[in-house]
């Protein structure tokens, strides 16, 4: 397959599950809960960046 | 340009950045989830024409403002985005990293970002993107090489899902994984994707049944 005559991926996880609370992002550093460290202040994103970011949920949510 | 080719143009900015940038601060993964879900979702058959703009529009407003008055060391113009490439090969990959985001966000919330398996996804970006630098040939061979990523980033979040739920889980069989794991360390899970299918597969049983 080329990207020429790319037509897509028939997923079978929708981009929509994808879709977050990018309102109180908190980002782990181990991944556990029990002994993992957890940021939230730490991801730096500007308001303008915050903006796009939930457009881009927010076109997530209407995909198929 | 094709909207995969423009995916890789805007990344290439934040990689330009990033690449000297996560020496002074910790690597962005906010950025990389964004630029994941964006790639997942102009690569889908049911996106739209309109949706995949919309999306890259507002991808590069993100990387745009990440990039501002920062330090630029490449110059992405250098990369050949005109190279075609096989993308059949990620069809799987990405939506088994796609199925173990969605698991991750049912065990830890639906706010929550995991930094090591981030890496591994952006890794694989990057793959792809050093591929656009070369021939055609170089290009799907980092392909494969972003496979090997995806699929490390996989076997991450399963593997923080069943230490934060350990006392859940079949021991025998988490046991019997783990051996056939690290005995197929070395072995480049592109010529044996039979194995590496089947211990991910391993790992989404044992997440399943917590």
């Amino acid at each position: 397959m080329e990207t020429t005559t790319f037509e897509g991926f028939d997923y079978k996880i929708s981009p929509k599950e994808l879709v977050m609370d990018v309102e109180h992002i908190t980002l782990h550093d181990d991944g556990s809960s029990v002994t993992g460290d957890v940021y939230g202040a730490e991801i730096e994103f500007n308001e303008e960046m915050k903006k796009a970011e939930k457009n881009i949920m927010d076109i997530l949510k209407e995909c198929e | 340009m094709s909207y995969i080719k423009r995916f890789f143009d805007i990344y290439c900015k934040f990689i330009s950045v990033d690449l000297i940038d996560t020496f002074e601060n910790k690597r962005n993964i906010r950025i990389v989830n964004n630029a994941f879900v964006v790639f997942y979702a102009i690569l889908s058959k049911n996106s739209s024409n309109e949706k995949k703009e919309k999306l890259l529009d507002n991808l590069e407003i993100i990387i745009n403002s990440y990039i501002l008055n920062k330090q630029n060391i490449l110059n992405c113009n250098e990369f050949d985005f005109s190279n075609t490439f096989s993308l059949t090969k990620l069809q799987n990959t990405l939506d088994a990293y796609a199925l173990s985001l969605k698991k991750y966000k049912h065990f830890f919330g639906n706010n929550s970002l995991f930094r090591q398996s981030l890496i591994e996804c952006h890794n694989a970006l990057s793959h792809i993107l050093a591929g656009f630098k070369n021939s055609e040939t170089s290009l799907n061979k980092n392909i494969s090489k972003a496979n090997n990523h995806f699929h490390r980033g996989v076997l991450d979040i399963y593997k923080t899902i069943i230490k934060d739920n350990y006392s859940k889980i079949n021991k025998n069989k988490l046991i019997e994984l783990r051996k056939k794991e690290f005995t197929s360390i070395g072995i480049d899970s592109n010529e044996n994707t039979h194995t590496k299918d089947d211990i991910e597969q391993g790992y989404v049983d044992l997440v399943e049944n917590i």
